[in-house]
């Protein structure tokens, strides 16, 4: 597979899979669209994404 | 006139005002301020984080380049993702030369290293952070997105 060869491809996508998945819960404890930032974050080149998710999220809900 | 007078005080009810402490209606509350910062300190550690980034490209682009870091939606499903090609586009316009790779490396980098900046420098005066999450924000910024994916894959 393209995507997983050599340790930094390895390292890059666990990172990314790590950072999707604390998108997916932060985004749900600010009424946000966690499956939809998540994805984002995923499939969008990391990290590009998850900074535009770090600027326009909303304050925590509560 | 002054017959009428006794009649309108009679007529109206008396508007109760229950009386507020200063301290509740004027000055935000503990939470608010501790939130508020919170924020603050978060665009601040971004546009640190961006800056760093440049500088690093710019002084060692080796040690991001040179690495094999595929893009998941490229990788998968063979689409470029909007942002695709755009670091080696950076890295380009870092030493002087024209980005080829994505057509809109020059707007995202105009955004991200003046816009943003200076957004939030001029909402941070006038108090108003809450800008970056407004509805239209999303849905300009979503708009954004589908068209940069559609030209970075058929159009360019």
């Amino acid at each position: 597979m393209l995507y997983l060869h050599g340790w930094t491809s390895w390292v890059y996508f666990l990172v990314n899979v790590a950072v999707a998945y604390w998108v997916y819960q932060d985004a749900g404890k600010r009424g946000m669209h966690q499956i939809g930032w998540a994805l984002g974050s995923f499939f969008g080149c990391f990290p590009l994404v998850t900074i535009i998710y770090l600027i326009m999220r909303k304050p925590v809900q509560g | 006139m002054e017959m009428l007078q006794p009649q309108i005080a009679q007529t109206v009810p008396a508007i109760h005002i229950p009386a507020q402490p200063a301290s509740a209606s004027l000055a935000p509350s503990a939470s608010s301020t501790a939130a508020s910062q919170r924020q603050l300190w978060t665009h601040v550690g971004i546009i640190a984080c961006l800056y760093a980034g440049a500088i690093l490209l710019a002084l060692r682009p080796q040690w991001v380049a040179g690495f094999s870091l595929h893009c998941a939606m490229l990788s998968i499903f063979h689409i470029k993702c909007p942002f695709c090609g755009m670091t080696r586009d950076f890295v380009a316009i870092l030493h002087g030369k024209q980005p080829t790779l994505n057509p809109f490396t020059w707007p995202t980098v105009a955004v991200l290293f003046l816009g943003y900046p200076g957004t939030f420098f001029l909402a941070w005066r006038k108090r108003r952070l809450d800008i970056f999450y407004w509805p239209v924000v999303y849905k300009v910024g979503l708009a954004c997105l589908v068209l940069m994916c559609f030209v970075n894959n058929f159009a360019h």
